[in-house]
């Protein structure tokens, strides 16, 4: 059912032009081990994909203070070298928040590992891209650090990530000192929070954001094609399963259905290599096709758009999930 | 065997595991360390969230080192051998390289037969060669390691072999064989090294922890090929049979499958082996306790296991709802308890805590005779809001030894306060008997090793808050005198004397007196000596008082009589005299020039003030009206005689009297009853530098950034540097009508020669006189 479902999809895809008018497309491929499967890859060439974001590595701090790489990528095979990669990196906040992390210090460090892993797999980016969800007491060391690293990075983009409400506030909270950004319209609810419906993608909390016309930065814009479930355990969330289809939450018979896409661990139970308890909830979320389209169609009306369209992110079994042509139907919405 | 321990830390015992950051992130009645032996320490549990993982620190580590001194018969330099075998920095011999030790210092002056000390030193040399291998050394911020290329390994594994066969010391001879299995592994021979593991250690049965350590990377093989269970297991056998690779094997014991877990369900031969497997998994972080409790209390019965998972699943609650930083955690706990009947926060935890309790209750009535379940079940009551039950379940339970006693009398105290809104006197002696005796804080000093107490305190603070009593629950919630004396204000101090001078008080309300006043003797002896330590008491009271009124110049001789009826001690030297006037601020004594013939004590200076005052109101005198701006200007937080109404100043906040209106009425006194135009060119100036200060108290509260009207912002030396900023603050200040007196001087007194001093000496002035 799966592949014959992909294999509609790549048929659909197939038989498309692209069109003069539709956005570029690119992937963000956000697992360690950079390896395409068969499947990704034919899809990545029938829709016309040039660029692949990749995350190269998270930074984050440990107990001592100090910042540290990690999930640093490995690639396999020669996959990578037909597509333009664009390192990206994930910094976590409370980097910034160490009094023992130094901006220019930490700049120098990542992009010498940056290089390293250039080096190993000799690629030559034209476009790095960073990405944290800095805060007002980060805001100083995080933009301080993207401007070392524009002195290091010898006239390669920059680009950076930007969440809603920084797209929506760029006065109060600040304009990275890059070349572009990428708007990122996915994550807006709390996933924390239990009577969340869907944190993926909820155009009713989402839209009111995009009230601005224009962003002072040109934009790519980023839309979530993943899916997961959500562990809630006594009353609070636990962990994050990554699941591409809610049929495996349907045909699991330790669980029960208790809601739309609420569902109750019976009895303990290994479930996608967690082990789950007995009155556990899991909440499946996804977003659904026509609610990216009124998405893009919002997204649309961006002024400085680049014209770029990223999609989060790079999975076989998440591609299933949308009909065939949607995605250069989505595309072509973006478009001019 | 040298690199193995190259990874490892060097143990700190027990005391390096577990929750070992002293900031407790939830309040921790039910504590583990009490309540449980050590061994399982390290899956105790801790909400830090940089030490939330259980086995956080490689332990027992020690196990190795008394191997090797056991073979070196303690003939080794001690120091020497720590430093070989773990890497790290000693004292003495700090971070010299390992082969210079080895070959230099290790063996020296020992007795050893030289052929032993001829082999050890080929071993341990060889071992620091394969560190290179195994355990390269990693920069974090090296992409790749810097190891071995296939060659340079393969070289490396043949001088192991040939070392292995040639080596007599059946010591040395097992640490080469868990070399070349650790090597082969690393080499990426995988199938050579279980081959090495079974040559040398598969037929024997030897229980040294080398074994364990080889075995530990055959199941790390057996996990890379596939075979689950019999890698879980080898894991299992290494956690029981192997204290110093626990670390490793905990965290390798990380199954994530039903068949899996099967598979090595079945390769146990005891129930105990299949009790550890359910200990492992529902010790494991983000999982709950109860069912793996269940199944292994089946197996085995009540077992040190089956307590640290309960302690753990305990913890757990109270991390979800003793918040240590929580603003109101016992506010939370309160209002918990009116909305669904327990002290948890949702009726998840609710429904969970009372699974425990039913669990606990079958180990309670099963093992009496075992102190835990019945505190385990008491606090599960407790925590369910079945506070008559707990506090049966406690008197049920008997004496208890110590810690455990401590538990119970803590349960019961806090089941007391929850239950209570106020107490009887009675009540409140016991409760500070029992704070002392539970929390040995026999000096009051409201902070031990751990945070129980605080809790009790916190919810003592809170029914003193209920009842209105607002000067105890500052007590109860760790107030000292010397957030009074930093911005004291009459009410408190009043309430505070009043409160000293009560004809009775409670053992409770004299315990927390003595804590807030900072008083630091041996509760027994304080009580023995009470009425000497109240009026002491008394006095710092009385003297915050009378420092208070010296602010308000009205009441200068009721600030005199209380000054002069504190005991002798209470009086100080003054340095410099607060009547002279400086162009410049100058805060710090030592740092002014402050000659002056005269001496004043406190008491003799206030009582000058107020005879210059009485004269000044009745002749009308601008000389001593002048001298009393001065006073009250250098007595304020912006003059160099603070200290004498401030017991503390900021460096980089206003605090304590930071008011320059009585300074400035003098000033304006000055000014009108001048004899001369110089004398009040003076005055004027004088009262333009109270005028100003009196712009930084007014952004003061109005809560501008501090450090946008800080008094100190611009040095001379600086202000050119920050032109912009020093302009807008100079512009402020005048907008805002504080640079009257500036303007005077500027307008009326231009003639004059204390005019040209003050532009010379004083920039702002220079700067208002020529750009504004």
């Amino acid at each position: 059912m799966r592949l014959w479902g992909l294999a509609l999809l790549l048929l659909a895809l197939a038989g498309c032009r692209q069109q003069q008018s539709e956005s570029q497309v690119g992937f963000y491929f956000w697992k360690s081990n950079f390896k395409l499967n068969e499947a990704e890859q034919r899809a990545l060439d029938t829709l016309g994909v040039a660029r692949l974001f990749v995350k190269f590595l998270d930074v984050d701090v440990g107990a001592d203070g100090r910042a540290f790489p990690k999930a640093s990528v490995r690639f396999e095979g020669e996959a990578v070298g037909r597509y333009e990669a664009v390192p990206c990196v994930f910094i976590t906040n409370r980097t910034f928040q160490s009094p023992s992390v130094s901006p220019a210090g930490l700049a120098e460090s990542v992009w010498d590992y940056l290089q390293q892993i250039n080096k190993r797999y000799g690629l030559r980016p034209a476009e790095y891209q960073f990405d944290c969800d800095w805060t007002p007491a980060t805001r100083g060391p995080y933009f301080d650090f993207l401007r070392h690293i524009r002195r290091l990075s010898g006239g390669a983009v920059l680009s950076a990530t930007i969440r809603l409400h920084q797209y929506r506030y760029p006065q109060q909270t600040g304009l990275p000192p890059v070349d572009k950004g990428a708007l990122m319209y996915y994550n807006m609810g709390d996933i924390s929070d239990k009577a969340e419906t869907n944190s993926i993608l909820n155009n009713e909390k989402g839209l009111p954001y995009l009230q601005a016309a224009s962003y002072p930065l040109p934009l790519d814009v980023a839309l979530p094609l993943f899916s997961w479930a959500l562990l809630y355990r006594l009353g609070e969330l636990q962990s994050i399963i990554n699941i591409a289809q809610e049929a495996v939450l349907e045909q699991e018979p330790n669980l029960e259905k208790i809601g739309p896409g609420l569902y109750e661990v019976k009895q303990n139970f290994y479930f996608e290599a967690f082990y789950l308890n007995a009155g556990d909830r899991l909440r499946f979320e996804s977003p659904a096709p026509e609610e990216l389209e009124r998405a893009a169609d919002a997204l649309h009306k961006i002024q400085n758009r680049s014209g770029n369209l990223i999609f989060y992110h790079l999975d076989e079994q998440a591609l299933q999930n949308f009909p065939p042509d949607f995605l250069h139907r989505l595309a072509r919405r973006l478009g001019d | 065997m040298l690199a193995a321990w190259a990874i490892s830390h060097w143990p700190l015992q027990a005391k390096a595991c577990g929750p070992d950051d002293p900031s407790y992130h939830f309040f921790n009645l039910f504590v583990p360390e009490w309540l449980l032996p050590e061994e399982y320490s390290p899956a105790f549990y801790t909400a830090n969230p940089y030490f939330n993982n259980i086995w956080g620190e490689h332990d027992y580590s020690n196990d190795n080192l008394a191997e090797w001194q056991a073979f070196f018969k303690n003939e080794v330099n001690q120091d020497a051998l720590l430093r070989v075998l773990k890497g790290q920095y000693t004292e003495t011999y700090g971070d010299m390289p390992r082969d210079g030790l080895i070959k230099n210092h290790l063996f020296r002056e020992s007795k050893l037969p030289p052929a032993q000390v001829e082999a050890a030193k080929r071993y341990l040399l060889l071992a620091l060669d394969i560190e290179k291998l195994a355990d390269p050394y990693r920069d974090i911020w090296a992409y790749e390691p810097d190891t071995l290329d296939a060659e340079q390994a393969g070289a490396l594994i043949s001088r192991i072999e040939a070392a292995l066969q040639a080596e007599k010391f059946p010591f040395l001879k097992e640490r080469y064989a868990f070399q070349l299995v650790k090597s082969l592994r690393y080499a990426n021979q995988p199938g050579k090294a279980v081959e090495a593991y079974q040559a040398y250690f598969g037929k024997g049965d030897s229980k040294s922890i080398i074994r364990y350590w080889a075995l530990d990377h055959v199941a790390g093989i057996e996990l890379q090929q596939g075979k689950a269970g019999q890698a879980y297991h080898h894991f299992l056998t290494i956690f029981r049979q192997c204290r110093s690779r626990r670390h490793s094997a905990y965290y390798s014991f990380n199954i994530t499958s039903e068949a899996d877990w099967q598979a090595t369900y079945a390769l146990c031969q005891s129930p105990e082996e299949k009790a550890l497997m359910h200990f492992l998994r529902g010790s494991k972080e983000q999982a709950l306790g109860l069912h793996d409790m269940e199944q292994a209390f089946g197996l085995l019965g009540n077992h040190e296991w089956l307590r640290t998972l309960m302690a753990r699943e305990i913890n757990k609650l109270e991390s979800a709802n003793f918040d240590y930083y929580s603003d109101k955690p016992v506010e939370q706990l309160f209002s918990n308890l009116e909305a669904n009947g327990t002290l948890l926060l949702n009726q998840e935890q609710a429904g969970y805590a009372g699974q425990l309790l039913r669990f606990a209750n079958t180990l309670y009535y099963n093992h009496r005779s075992d102190p835990f379940w019945a505190l385990a079940k008491a606090y599960l009551e407790f925590l369910t809001g079945q506070f008559n039950t707990a506090n049966l379940t406690l008197n049920q339970s008997g004496e208890l030894k110590p810690p455990f006693d401590k538990v119970k009398r803590e349960i019961a105290l806090a089941i007391l306060i929850f239950k209570k809104e106020s107490f009887t006197a009675e009540e409140e002696n016991r409760i500070a008997d029992e704070i002392i005796a539970i929390f040995g804080d026999d000096e009051a000093q409201f902070f031990t090793e751990r945070n129980n107490e605080e809790f009790i305190l916190d919810l003592l603070a809170y029914r003193a808050r209920q009842r209105g009593n607002l000067l105890l629950a500052g007590f109860f919630a760790r107030e000292t005198i010397w957030l009074l004396k930093e911005n004291p204000a009459h009410p408190s101090v009043d309430a505070l004397l009043e409160f000293i001078r009560r004809p009775r008080h409670s053992s409770l309300e004299l315990l927390a007196l003595k804590h807030f006043m900072g008083n630091s003797q041996k509760w027994q002896a304080f009580n023995m000596n009470l009425a000497a330590e109240l009026k002491a008491f008394e006095f710092q009271a009385l003297e915050i008082k009378a420092t208070l009124l010296m602010r308000d110049p009205g009441k200068l001789a009721e600030a005199l009589a209380l000054f002069e009826s504190l005991p002798p001690e209470y009086d100080f030297a003054i340095e410099g005299n607060p009547f002279n006037m400086s162009i410049n601020d100058c805060i710090h004594p030592e740092n002014c020039n402050l000659n002056t013939s005269t001496a004043y004590t406190r008491n003799s200076f206030v009582r000058k003030l107020a005879e210059v005052k009485a004269i000044a109101e009745q002749t009308n005198s601008a000389t001593d009206y002048y001298l009393l701006g001065n006073a009250y200007y250098n007595m304020s937080y912006f003059g160099p005689s603070w200290r004498l109404m401030n017991f503390y100043r900021s460096g980089s906040q206003y605090n304590g009297f930071f008011d320059c209106s009585p300074a400035l009425a003098f000033f304006q006194k000055a000014i009108q009853y001048a004899p001369d135009r110089e004398s009040a060119a003076r005055a004027c100036f004088m009262a333009a530098k109270a005028e100003q200060n009196l712009f930084f108290k007014l952004m003061h509260e109005k809560n501008s950034y501090a450090d946008d009207y800080w008094w100190g912002k611009y040095e001379i030396y600086a202000w050119g540097s920050q032109q912009d900023e020093y302009i807008k603050f100079q512009q402020d200040i005048s907008n805002s009508g504080y640079r009257r007196y500036f303007e005077k001087l500027k307008q009326e007194y231009r003639d004059t020669k204390f005019y040209q001093r003050a532009i010379r000496e004083c920039r702002y002035f220079e700067y208002y006189t020529t750009r504004m």
